[in-house]
């Protein structure tokens, strides 16, 4: 549903946005949350609530950051990571996740080894300033 | 150990060398048996004496009456032949008639009526008071005659006594008696004979005969028989020569023998005497056949009696036999019940129908180690021994299986041993029952079961961290997502405009929501889902970094002592776990000084150990509540504000770190932890940084590559030919995180530098990847040639030597696959 609302949005305007993040989580709580405290330090956000909608999105390059939670139903992190360093150069990646803190780091390693930009990696649960700080945005 | 040198365990005594019983009744029964049949020999043959006493007693008062008898009747005879042989001698011419008037007047019994003849020297009858009717007297001549020429011949003047002859006067038969007539000069002047009826000889003998076949007899020493009576019947005359009688009386006049008679041939016990000076001897004599019938059934009953009581003995000393052996096997059997008894591992007690102990195996002796005043007293130390909590359930356990319950039941309780100690025992009682089924004792087997127990105690503890483990790995991920969406609603909440109560409320709620996360994380270290990224750490370092956060954690009451090591200390442990480990251990001791108190914490090292102290003057902890201390989720605290993960965490870290971990604690006087953790030697040496590789555009590939390379140029490049080959390639700047890697993503090449900063290099980090991941195709690569790269030369992996070109990469990628042989990534 939430996608829907977003695809009007994209149509309506195409150029990048350097304040627009893609946010990648199923749980649609989460995911107001994660809105709610990048809308605070004014950032647009654009959620997905599956991986495909994400790499469907036809202006995915647009975007100045993805949130990325690690735990998808319809993909695993790893592979969408992989998906994403195919079709983008430097796409900076933050990840988000309830898993537990070695694999987190390890996922993070892994997008940088495939020369995904890996900002940074949340557990969750994580605050407003630890998010921001991740993003490289002024709390 | 003899169980015959303790009073307990000698249940079978005096039952030895039964094996020498069986011997002594054998020999005893032929004793007995020897005895009988020389009793029933020395009866069988006192009663032949005693019949053949009887027998001889008989006869020989019949051979004395016979004399007797015999004797009157020749001396009255002889005495008229005497007279006539007077009158004879003064009247030579006397006639018929004189001789005749002159018997008469002589008055001889007319029974004996005897006929007299005078014979000349030369044989010729001279007068006779019998009749002849063959002719004149003066014609017969008996010179022919054995008593005439006996008379003749001889020169004493007895009566002689002949074989009976046919008269040849009268015709008669007769006994001759005869004497000598002697003229003045001595010469032989004839002969006065008397003939008598030898029937006067027999009239005694028709009245008593002894048995069968008895025989009796009057024979001349001229070797005739006068008159033989044999089995009723009388018989004059026949020669007697060949008679055993005449050896018999050579040796003695009066006497007995035993033969065979010439005439019938039946054996005989003769009994004879001699008359003399008749010249006769009379014989009685009872068959031995008689005599021995006479007495043969009483010996028939000697032999029953004696058969039977041999056949009694027999059979007695048989059963006795039996009976020995029985118990032999028996006592043999109990034997090796006995030593197994001993042998087992188990304690073993019987019990009476009551329930008391009436015995114990040596074991069970060694194991309470009683001492001899309690053993002097019966058997109650055996119960006394019994844990007293557990003394009611043993007690009913007992009186159960004693009473209702016939199956072999068992019974958990501790048991105190001989050193004070009790330890964990397994008892059953087996009911004994004899062969009517009826109950004769109880057997009670202890087993010790201690060890099995404690690893049962320790399994829960484990399998109740497992369980956890599993709890947390599923539901972590969710609770954090939940945590999150809370916590963060909280803190946008915040900036709204709310109430002074909506703000306390909030507050509360956050700190609640704060508690979750701590108990999440907790559990995610219990559970070890949470791996340890151990690096090497100055352990003082880091205790110094925390002091702050410690002291602040302590609070003010508590004065806090900290004595640094010696030397420095290097141990190879997860920084981040090490710090909410020291966390964990200050709240614990400032939960235990709610008064204040004093806190220290050491360092030293030594052993190849680094050893942390943590002491608090607290309360201390019981043994029953020290022995749970590191269960998890067991807390003493109020409800609410402990999770009772905190020392489980503790003591997981630990060990998960190749450390140990000890607590010793006193009530009133504090607690003690000691954390031993492996000492490193070598400095920490600071990992890579990650490169940051430019990403190539590439197709989707179909391998997974891990590149391993310190130089990112380098790196990337070869990332950028794997792309070109539709290869999905990864790059990780040290071991370590390729490692990480390697955990966290399935890899089908691994690709690294040899040459590489860090604690593990490219050959290092190919043998643990190798170790871990077989299925993992490894390539090495290095500036070096092999030799000189790996320094030795068994390395198993292939080597792409720098510089290599895109074509080298893509064949030794191409070889590598066709090697390994795996079907492409799906």
């Amino acid at each position: 549903m939430s996608g829907a609302c977003f695809r009007g949005f994209d149509m309506m305007d195409a150029r990048p946005d350097p304040l627009r993040f893609a946010v990648v989580e199923d749980d649609p709580f989460m995911a107001e949350l994660v809105r709610d405290m990048l809308s605070s330090a004014g950032v647009a956000v654009e959620v997905f609530a599956l991986g495909a909608e994400l790499l469907q999105c036809a202006h995915l390059r647009a975007f100045k950051a993805i949130l990325l939670d690690l735990s998808l139903p319809d993909i695993d992190g790893f592979d969408l990571m992989d998906k994403l360093a195919e079709d983008s150069i430097g796409m900076s990646v933050v990840l988000m996740s309830g898993h537990d803190l070695a694999t987190l780091r390890g996922a993070k390693l892994y997008g940088n080894g495939i020369g995904l930009n890996m900002r940074g990696a949340l557990t969750k649960p994580f605050t407003r300033d630890e998010l921001l700080a991740a993003l490289g945005l002024a709390v | 150990m003899n169980p015959s040198a303790r009073p307990h365990g000698s249940r079978f005594k005096g039952l030895g060398k039964a094996g020498h019983m069986v011997w002594v009744i054998g020999l005893v029964a032929a004793l007995i048996l020897t005895a009988v049949a020389f009793i029933v020999q020395q009866a069988a043959s006192h009663e032949r004496e005693q019949a053949f006493a009887n027998a001889a007693d008989i006869n020989s008062k019949i051979v004395l009456s016979d004399e007797v008898r015999i004797r009157s009747l020749l001396a009255s005879l002889d005495k008229v032949l005497l007279v006539l042989r007077r009158d004879f001698a003064q009247n030579p011419k006397m006639t018929q008639q004189q001789l005749v008037r002159r018997l008469d007047e002589l008055k001889i019994d007319a029974e004996l009526d005897p006929r007299i003849s005078f014979v000349s020297a030369s044989g010729e009858v001279l007068q006779s008071t019998a009749r002849s009717g063959k002719g004149p007297l003066s014609a017969l001549n008996v010179s022919d005659r054995a008593y005439f020429q006996k008379l003749k011949a001889g020169q004493d003047d007895l009566l002689h006594v002949g074989a009976p002859i046919e008269s040849r006067i009268s015709g008669l038969w007769g006994v001759p008696l005869t004497r000598r007539i002697t003229q003045k000069d001595g010469s032989f002047g004839g002969v006065i004979v008397m003939t008598v009826d030898p029937g006067l000889f027999t009239e005694p003998f028709e009245q008593t005969s002894f048995g069968a076949n008895a025989s009796r007899a009057i024979i001349g020493l001229d070797g005739y028989t006068l008159l033989r009576l044999n089995d009723g019947k009388i018989s004059y005359g026949g020669d007697a020569r060949k008679s055993q009688v005449f050896l018999e009386i050579k040796k003695s006049k009066v006497g007995n023998y035993t033969a065979r008679a010439a005439t019938d041939g039946v054996i005989r016990f003769v009994n004879y005497r001699v008359i003399d000076p008749y010249g006769l001897v009379i014989v009685a004599a009872s068959a031995v056949d008689s005599i021995e019938a006479s007495y043969r059934d009483k010996l028939r009953a000697y032999f029953i009696a004696a058969a039977l009581f041999a056949l009694l003995i027999v059979s007695l000393s048989g059963l006795l036999i039996l009976s020995v052996v029985r118990q032999r096997k028996l006592f043999k059997s109990q034997q090796s019940f006995n030593q197994l008894i001993e042998l087992v591992p188990q304690l073993v007690c019987s019990l009476d129908a009551k329930g008391q102990v009436t015995w114990v195996n040596g074991r069970t002796v060694d194991y309470i180690g009683p001492s001899a005043d309690e053993q002097a007293q019966g058997f109650a130390w055996v119960t006394a021994a019994i844990h007293p909590e557990d003394q009611a359930r043993v007690q009913e356990f007992v009186a159960v299986a004693l009473l209702q319950d016939h199956s072999v039941r068992a019974c958990e309780y501790r048991r105190r041993r001989f050193d004070g100690a009790y330890l964990w025992f397994s008892s059953q009682i087996t009911r004994v029952l004899d062969k009517q089924g009826v109950d004769v004792s109880f057997l009670q087997t202890g087993t010790d079961i201690h060890d099995r127990k404690m690893a049962e105690e320790r399994g829960r503890v484990t399998q109740k961290l497992e369980s956890i483990g599993q709890l947390t790995g599923g539901m972590a991920h969710d609770f954090n997502n939940l945590l999150a969406i809370i916590l963060g609603n909280q803190q946008l909440l915040q900036q709204e405009t709310l109430s002074e109560q909506g703000v306390k409320r909030l507050q509360v709620a956050s700190s609640a929501a704060q508690r979750g996360v701590g108990l999440v994380k907790s559990l995610l270290a219990l559970a070890s889902k949470q791996p340890l990224l151990p690096a090497t750490v100055d352990l003082w370092a880091l205790v110094e970094r925390i002091a702050p956060l410690l002291r602040h954690a302590l609070g003010q009451r508590v004065q806090c002592e900290m004595t640094p090591p010696a030397i420095q200390v290097h141990v190879h442990v997860d920084e981040a776990g090490l710090e909410a480990v020291l966390l964990n251990l200050i709240v614990n001791a400032r939960d235990a000084m709610p008064g204040g108190g004093r806190l220290s914490l050491s360092l030293d090292a030594s052993a190849g150990m680094a050893r942390l102290l943590i002491a608090d003057s607290g309360t201390g902890m019981p043994p029953a509540v020290l022995k749970r201390a590191t269960e998890p989720f067991f807390t003493t605290k109020e409800r609410g504000s402990g999770t009772g993960l905190g020392l489980a965490m503790v003591a997981g870290f630990v060990k998960q770190s190749g450390g140990t971990m000890g607590i010793e604690s006193e009530v009133g006087k504090g607690t003690t932890i000691e954390i031993c953790l492996p000492l490193v030697l070598a400095a920490p040496v600071p990992v890579a940084q990650l490169a940051v590789p430019s990403p190539q555009p590439g197709a989707s590939g179909n391998r997974r590559i891990l590149i391993v390379d310190d130089e990112p140029a380098l790196a990337e490049l070869v990332q950028a030919w794997a792309r070109a080959q539709g290869h999905t390639a990864v790059l990780a700047p040290s071991a370590d995180d390729a490692l990480t890697l390697l955990a966290v993503r399935r890899f089908d090449v691994l690709l690294t530098d040899i040459m590489m900063p860090g604690r593990m290099d490219g050959i290092g980090l190919a043998e643990a990847a190798s170790a871990l991941y077989p299925d993992l195709t490894i390539l090495l690569m290095s500036g070096y040639s092999r030799e000189t790269a790996t320094n030795r030369a068994d390395v198993p992996w292939d080597l792409l030597v720098k510089p290599f070109s895109q074509q080298d990469f893509d064949a030794a990628l191409e070889k590598a696959f066709r090697v390994s042989g795996f079907a492409p990534l799906v």
